[in-house]
């Protein structure tokens, strides 16, 4: 039996069209709106540090420090919460109820987190490494000084003084895009 | 010297021009994307990997954008290669200027909406970044095309490789012999060289005036437009000029016509 030859537009076509529907596949929510609300700190740890380094390590869990500026702490961890709002504002409230404001921004793909300090001027850059709807995970590159990368890990509202602290922010539902 | 002429009326010299000028831009602006979007705007390969990666993990939204992206860049290439290719060959510098026209206005239109409309929404970065990309890809078509592929500016990965193998031939000698491959080695450096050029460039730009970099990028672009534009004409003024002073004009023609032929240098 002859088979009939395929059509020669729809050959040529085929490869851009598999590369369109691959394109426009999934209908998942926008990484923006997935990051609004209120998380919690679950977990942090270093990942990619030296064994002999890793037992001084233990004496920077209430920060980083940089060695060129020893004075300036660079990574805050202190149990924070971290609330994003809608008009890209992150409010990090620490254990003791201490607040610092930052401007939060999705980059790239939505894989990059940038952070500046209004207080300090700091720039911080995240690798958001994993962003669902309970469950959020950052890398933080400290830099070749310490050869390692924190690791923070979120989780959405798990936290009980956390939950209730947030319930004026925003959530992804009631989102409405604002311009900063 | 036209720097966008047709593959079978160009030199090397040309080459080294179209290659040296347009690896700036391509530095220029994927440097400067990475600093504004943490975004490449043209590493394809990379997008590729990124593309598989984000198959793996299931991560729809990303999958979508870098796919997007992909697109964009192949509807750079298919655009220009379209507009080169498909008109009548009167026609063809017209067409080539079309091209470049298009990604001189994308550079501007970049430069301007990120210095004066950017809010760094992600839905911002995801369109810019595209644009970029199409940009990059209209870029690379356009002087692959009209080199008849022997320039490729934003293709760094195929360039190394190419200069794996020519700088082995130059070690064993084979570039006193081959003028081919001597062409190419030399070609090759100039597009590195610029490319990293480029990227300093962009980089510096960058942290001084914002997205006001990309106009960099537009205007070295615009030159290259204008000088293959007017500058054949006022060269051609000139040879007149010269040729009707000494009275032999059909001499400063014919003089012409021979620096129109083709580079034995490139031939592979």
């Amino acid at each position: 039996m002859r088979s009939h030859p395929r059509p020669a537009l729809l050959s040529k076509l085929a490869p851009i069209a598999a590369l369109v529907a691959l394109a426009l596949v999934g209908c998942e929510d926008h990484p923006e709106d997935r990051l609004l609300g209120c998380w919690s700190e679950a977990d942090w740890r270093y990942e990619r540090v030296d064994a002999h380094e890793s037992a001084t390590m233990g004496r920077w869990t209430d920060g980083i420090r940089s060695r060129e500026h020893p004075d300036r702490r660079i990574l805050r961890h202190e149990a924070e919460r971290w609330e994003f709002h809608p008009n890209r504002e992150l409010v990090i409230v620490g254990r003791d109820g201490t607040e610092r404001r930052a401007r939060w921004r999705l980059k790239g793909r939505g894989h990059v987190m940038t952070l500046r300090f209004g207080d300090t001027g700091d720039f911080e850059v995240y690798n958001v490494q994993e962003l669902a709807s309970d469950r959020l995970v950052l890398h933080y590159d400290v830099g070749m000084e310490l050869r390692g990368i924190a690791r923070l890990e979120f989780r959405r509202g798990r936290d009980s003084a956390g939950a209730q602290a947030c319930s004026s922010v925003p959530t992804p539902a009631r989102r409405t895009h604002g311009r900063s | 010297m036209l720097l966008l002429a047709g593959s079978n009326e160009r030199s090397a010299k040309q080459d080294y021009w179209l290659g040296g000028s347009t690896a700036i831009v391509a530095g220029l602006v994927n440097v400067c994307s990475v600093i504004a979007f943490f975004a490449f705007a043209s590493n394809v390969t990379g997008h590729v990997a990124v593309l598989t990666e984000e198959l793996v993990k299931g991560h729809w939204h990303q999958l979508r954008v870098v796919g997007v992206w992909l697109l964009a860049f192949l509807s750079g290439a298919f655009v220009a290669h379209m507009i080169v290719t498909g008109v009548a060959k009167r026609a063809a510098r017209i067409a080539r200027g079309v091209a470049l026209t298009m990604e001189i206005a994308i550079l501007s239109a970049v430069g301007y909406y990120g210095a004066i409309h950017y809010s760094e929404t992600l839905t911002e970065t995801e369109y810019l970044v595209g644009l970029l990309l199409f940009g990059m890809g209209l870029q690379n078509s356009l002087v692959a095309t009209v080199s008849g592929g022997v320039v490729k500016t934003t293709h760094l990965t195929g360039l190394m490789t190419d200069l794996g193998m020519e700088l082995s031939g130059f070690v064993q000698g084979k570039t006193r012999t081959d003028r081919s491959l001597a062409f190419k080695l030399k070609l090759h450096l100039i597009i590195l060289g610029t490319y990293m050029g480029g990227g300093i460039l962009g980089g510096l730009l960058f942290m001084e005036v914002g997205f006001m970099a990309f106009f960099a990028g537009s205007g070295l672009l615009t030159l290259i437009l204008a000088y293959d534009l007017l500058g054949e004409r006022v060269a051609s003024y000139g040879r007149r000029g010269a040729a009707a002073f000494d009275g032999s004009w059909e001499l400063g023609a014919s003089g012409a016509s021979a620096s129109s032929s083709s580079d034995p240098d490139r031939a592979s």
